[in-house]
C-alpha cells in the first residue's frame, strides 16, 4: 500500500513539476498583414531563430492578406475581447487603432533599445502619433521615380532631377499620333486608383503637405496649388492615364518615366527585355528631396499579458542580422542607418531605394486618415483630369474634409 | 403544326440572346484560363494578351507548390463535406416540421427563421465569433472552440434558406402519403425517414449543392476563425498570389481554377436533381 502511494505521490510530484514548467514558458500570438511565400519564408525564418534564442518563448505565427482581410480579422480579435499580443500592420491602422485602445505605448521599451538611434528617422516617425512611439517599421515601400535609361541616353537626356527637367524630357520623349493623341507617355501618372499618392510625392516634393498641427490644410495651400498647376499644365501633353490599381503603363512597356511602388517593379527588372533598360532613383522634385513611403510596422496589443517577451521579438526581429536577411529574402528596403551601405552593395539600385525610404513620408497618421485620402483623390481628378479650377477645388476639398471630420 | 414567321424570328432571337448570354458568362472562364497560362511579361504586355505564346502549364505547378495546398484542400473538403452532410440533416428535419406538423406557433417560428435569411453574415460575425470563444469543449482554453474544426463547421450547419427550401419541398406532398403512413403505424420520425427522405433525391441534390457551393467558397469566417497555417482552406490561400508590390495574376489564376474543379464536379453529377430540387414547392398540386 505504502509503495503504491509513493508511487502516486512521485507521479503527482513529476506532474505539477511539469505544469509549472509550463506555466513559465510564454505564448505570444503574433498577426501580422501580407501573406505572400517570400514574406511567410522570413517569418518563418526569423521565429525559429527567436525561438531557438529564447526556448521559454513560443510565437503562434498568423498572417492574413492586404486589404481588408487584416482589419476585419483584427476588428473581430479586439471586439471579442481576446485582441492579440503583437500586430504586424501599416501606417493607416495607427491613429484609429491607438484611440481605440488597441495599440499599447512604447516608449520605455524604446528608450532603452539599444536599436534605437539606428532606425531611420522617416521610419520611425511612421510609428509615433501624439509624442508617443506605438510601432517600429520592418517593411518599407517606398516610391520610386522609375525612367528607362536607354530613352533618355538615345535623347541625350540626363536623369531628371527637378520639375522643370522632368517636364522638358516628358515632352521630348512623349510619341503621339496623327490624332494628336499621346502613344507612348513621356510621363504616366493615374486618373484613377484608390490611393492617389502621387501627388504627395509633388506636394512633398514642392516642400508642403496637406496637414498642419493635426489640422487640414487645403485652402490657400501655395505648395499643394503649385504641384497641381504644375501637373495640370504637363499631364495632357505626356500622359496616358491609368488606375493605379491596374498595370502601369510604364510597365507594360507604354512609358518612358513613372512613380511607383518599388516593389511593383519586380517583374519588369526581371524580363530580360527591360532588366538594362530601366533605372530608379529619387523623385524629381521641386526645392525639397521627397517621396512617399509605405511601412508596415510591428506593434504591441493592449491586451498582451507579456509586453517584455513582445517587446524581445520585435527587438529580434529589428536587430541588423534580422534587417539584412529580410533584404536578402523579400527584396525589400532597409531600415536601419547602419546597414544602407552594405544593402547599397547587393543590388545597384539599391542606394536609390534607400533614398527613397529615408526621404519619404507615409499617409497621415490621423484619425481621419481614410476621409483624407477620400478628399485627396477627389482634388486630384477634379484639377487634373476633370478641369476644376483650382482655387475653388481647393476651398471645396477643405469643406469637405471638414465635412468629413465634423461627421 | 406550321410555325409562323413571328415564331421563328422569336426562335432566332432567343437563340442569339442564349447566344450571346453564354458567351458573357464563357468570357471570363476563358480569360481565367488564357490568363493562367501566360508569363508575366505577357500579363504585363503593351498589347492585352489572349493567346499565350506558349501554353505555360508550370504556372499550375508553380501556384500548388507555393503553400501546402495538399492541407488546404484537405481542410476545405472536411469542413465542406461535414457541414454539408449535418446541415441536410437538420435541414430536412427542420423543414419537414414546419411543412407537416402542425403546432401552435408554427408560423411565427416560420417567421422568425426567415429573418435570418435577411441579416448580413457580417452583422453576426462578431457575436458568433465571441460565443465560440467561450465553449471551451475542446481544452483550448481561452480560444474556445476558434481555430478548430467545429468551430468552421457550426456556424454553417443550420441556416435560414436550408429550411425555408426544405419546407417548400415537404410542403408540395400531398396529405394523404401522412395519413397512409399513420393508418400503417408509423410515428412522425419514421415516416420521415421511410417515407419523405427516399423522395428527397431532388432536394437534397440541390440544397446539397448550394451548401456545397456556400461552404467551399466562404471566405471571411476562416478568415476570422483560423489562425496560421493548420486549418487554413483554399479560399484564404488563394490570397497568398499577391505581395506589397503586385498580384501574381498568372499564378492567381491557376490556383483560381484549380480549386473551383471541385464545385464542377459536384455540380456535374447533381445538375440531373438541380433544377428539378429547386423548382419544388414552386407549383402548387
Amino acid at each position: 500500500m505504502k509503495k503504491i502511494a509513493s508511487v502516486i505521490l512521485a507521479l503527482l510530484l513529476v506532474l505539477s513539476s511539469a505544469a509549472f514548467a509550463e506555466n513559465e514558458s510564454v505564448t505570444l500570438h503574433f498577426v501580422r498583414i501580407g501573406n505572400d511565400e517570400a514574406e511567410r519564408a522570413y517569418w518563418q525564418w526569423a521565429i525559429e531563430e527567436f525561438e531557438a534564442l529564447h526556448p521559454d518563448i513560443h510565437i503562434e505565427y498568423d498572417e492574413k492578406a492586404i486589404g481588408e482581410a487584416m482589419d476585419t480579422a483584427l476588428n473581430t480579435l479586439f471586439a471579442s475581447g481576446g485582441g492579440t499580443d503583437i500586430i504586424g500592420h501599416g501606417i493607416l491602422s495607427v491613429a484609429q487603432r491607438v484611440e481605440a485602445g488597441q495599440y499599447r505605448a512604447i516608449d520605455e521599451y524604446f528608450e532603452s533599445w539599444e536599436g534605437k538611434d539606428d532606425l531611420m528617422e522617416a521610419v520611425l516617425a511612421n510609428g509615433t502619433y501624439d509624442g508617443h512611439v506605438y510601432g517600429l517599421g520592418y517593411s518599407v515601400t517606398p516610391y520610386v521615380f522609375a525612367y528607362r535609361k536607354d530613352l533618355l541616353e538615345e535623347a541625350g537626356l540626363d536623369v531628371p532631377t527637378t520639375w522643370e527637367e522632368l517636364a522638358d524630357a516628358a515632352r521630348e520623349l512623349t510619341v503621339t499620333g496623327d490624332d494628336g493623341e499621346v502613344e507612348f507617355a513621356g510621363f504616366c501618372y493615374p486618373q484613377t486608383g484608390g490611393n492617389l499618392v502621387e501627388l504627395d510625392v509633388f506636394v512633398l516634393g514642392n516642400g508642403g503637405y496637406y496637414i498642419e498641427d493635426d489640422q487640414p490644410v487645403f485652402e490657400d495651400n501655395a505648395e499643394v496649388k503649385e504641384a497641381l498647376e504644375f501637373l495640370r499644365d504637363l499631364l495632357p501633353d505626356v500622359n496616358l492615364t491609368y488606375s493605379s490599381s491596374e498595370v502601369n503603363p510604364f510597365v507594360s512597356g507604354n512609358a518612358a518615366m513613372t512613380l511607383i511602388n518599388n516593389a511593383a517593379l519586380t517583374t519588369m527588372f526581371n524580363n530580360p527585355e527591360y532588366t538594362d533598360k530601366i533605372g530608379i532613383a529619387l523623385p524629381p522634385n521641386n526645392g525639397t528631396p521627397a517621396s512617399f513611403c509605405g511601412c508596415n510596422m510591428l506593434f504591441i496589443g493592449t491586451t498582451c499579458a507579456h509586453p517584455d517577451e513582445a517587446f524581445e521579438f520585435i527587438s529580434f526581429v529589428l536587430s541588423p542580422e534580422s534587417t539584412l536577411k529580410r533584404a536578402e529574402m523579400v527584396k525589400i528596403p532597409v531600415t536601419l542607418n547602419s546597414l544602407v551601405e552594405q544593402y547599397a552593395e547587393m543590388d545597384a539600385w539599391n542606394g536609390a531605394r534607400s533614398l527613397c525610404v529615408s526621404y519619404g513620408t507615409g499617409m497621415p497618421r490621423v484619425t481621419w486618415s481614410t476621409s483624407f485620402q477620400a478628399v485627396r483623390n477627389a482634388l486630384s481628378q477634379s484639377v487634373l483630369f476633370g478641369g476644376a479650377d483650382v482655387d475653388q477645388a481647393l476651398r471645396d476639398a477643405q469643406s469637405d474634409i471638414e465635412f468629413r471630420i465634423g461627421n | 403544326m406550321k410555325k409562323s414567321a413571328a415564331d421563328r424570328l422569336f426562335g432566332i432571337l432567343s437563340g442569339l440572346f442564349v447566344a450571346l448570354l453564354a458567351a458573357g458568362i464563357l468570357f471570363p472562364l476563358v480569360m481565367t484560363l488564357s490568363v493562367s497560362l501566360q508569363t508575366m511579361n505577357e500579363i504585363y504586355a503593351p498589347e492585352p494578351v489572349v493567346i499565350p505564346q506558349k501554353l505555360n502549364f508550370s504556372n499550375y505547378a508553380r501556384a500548388m507548390s507555393s503553400g501546402d495546398w495538399a492541407l488546404y484542400f484537405k481542410n476545405s473538403f472536411l469542413i465542406t463535406l461535414i457541414t454539408v452532410a449535418i446541415s441536410l440533416v437538420i435541414n430536412s428535419m427542420s423543414g419537414y416540421v414546419f411543412a407537416r406538423i402542425p403546432f401552435r406557433g408554427r408560423n411565427t417560428l416560420f417567421m422568425l427563421i426567415l429573418l435570418g435569411m435577411m441579416v448580413p453574415t457580417q452583422v453576426t460575425l462578431i457575436p458568433v465569433f465571441s460565443l465560440l470563444r467561450r465553449i471551451n469543449l475542446l481544452g483550448n482554453g481561452s480560444s474556445g472552440l476558434i481555430n478548430t474544426y467545429p468551430g468552421l463547421i457550426l456556424p454553417y450547419i443550420a441556416g435560414s434558406f436550408g429550411v425555408f427550401m426544405c419546407r417548400q419541398f415537404y410542403v408540395s406532398f400531398p396529405k394523404e402519403l401522412d395519413d397512409a403512413a399513420m393508418i400503417d403505424g408509423c410515428s412522425r420520425f419514421r415516416t420521415f425517414l421511410r417515407i419523405f427522405v427516399p423522395l428527397s433525391g431532388p432536394l437534397f441534390a440541390s440544397l446539397g449543392v448550394i451548401k456545397f457551393t456556400g461552404t467551399w467558397n466562404e471566405y471571411t469566417w476562416p478568415l476570422v476563425a483560423t489562425s496560421g497555417e493548420k486549418l487554413k482552406t483554399v479560399q484564404l490561400a488563394l490570397t497568398s498570389f499577391r505581395d506589397e508590390g503586385e498580384i501574381y495574376w498568372n499564378l492567381l489564376m491557376a490556383a483560381t481554377l484549380v480549386v473551383s474543379l471541385p464545385i464542377y464536379v459536384v455540380f456535374f453529377f447533381a445538375q440531373k436533381h438541380f433544377v428539378k430540387g429547386l423548382l419544388a414547392g414552386s407549383v402548387k398540386s
